[in-house]
């Protein structure tokens, strides 16, 4: 496979990713990921423009998320970038437990970096100049 | 929002049309789940076999209708393809829900 980049850039609305997920799924399948690896990676880069647009512009939909993808002989790399409100701080290897006997308090959110560790081989925040960058590795 | 609704004994079996579950509908689908739960329904079966893609939204969706439910409540979740399975698996909710692969073995094994 030639390395190569592509870069994606939406507005901050939740319609528009289905489109990005299609995409990263379609790349996928030029790896030797499977299929359900592919879809894991999907649903990955899902929840990473989620976070973005939930967290880093609280629902508003007039900003700007630019996915970067690159693909190489060994590995498949994402860099999920906004301008909204910065994370806390670094990522933290993020536990996601619940007691499933205690139904009213069963979690209904908070499980999207959960994800994205438990799928991805790296996951790494920076912020630089007013620029929030998610880096999402998979490897192959 | 299109959903299939069949009345099957003390059952409603809801089928959700979609082929995607995520945070572009996922308001929607659990308003209008909530609306037949608040109708009286608290045994449910939920097809979602047309489902090709399920993120933590559509989740989170589906856990608030089951809270919503009450303790007397029964989901059931039909139809999960092999990919929306994972997501289940990743977040230990496959241990909250039981799942079959149509809602005619559901049916059969609640009675």
């Amino acid at each position: 496979m030639t390395p190569c980049k592509i870069k994606i850039i939406i507005s901050s609305s939740v319609k528009n990713i289905p489109l990005v997920g299609a995409i990263v799924n379609k790349l996928c399948s030029f790896t030797p990921l499977s299929e359900l690896e592919s879809y894991k990676i999907e649903l990955c880069v899902v929840e990473a423009c989620n976070n973005s647009i939930e967290h880093a512009y609280k629902n508003q939909c007039n900003h700007e998320i630019e996915i970067e993808i690159s693909l190489s002989i060994d590995q498949i790399k994402f860099q999920i970038c906004d301008y909204g409100k910065p994370m806390n701080g670094q990522i933290k290897v993020t536990k996601f437990e619940f007691d499933p006997n205690d139904i009213k308090n069963l979690p209904e959110g908070g499980m999207g970096l959960y994800i994205m560790n438990c799928i991805m081989d790296e996951v790494r925040y920076q912020r630089g100049r007013g620029k929030n960058i998610l880096t999402l590795v998979k490897k192959y | 929002m299109q959903f299939e609704k069949i009345k099957k004994g003390d059952y409603l079996i809801v089928k959700f049309l979609g082929n995607r579950l995520d945070a572009n509908i996922a308001v929607e689908f659990k308003d209008a789940l909530l609306e037949i739960i608040h109708n009286g329904y608290n045994r449910l079966i939920l097809d979602i076999s047309p489902v090709e893609f399920v993120d933590s939204s559509g989740l989170g969706a589906i856990v608030s209708c089951y809270k919503a439910m009450g303790d007397q409540g029964i989901l059931i979740l039909v139809g999960l393809r092999h990919t929306v399975r994972t997501l289940f698996q990743l977040t230990r909710m496959d241990r909250i829900f039981k799942t079959f692969d149509t809602w005619q073995e559901a049916f059969e094994a609640t009675h």
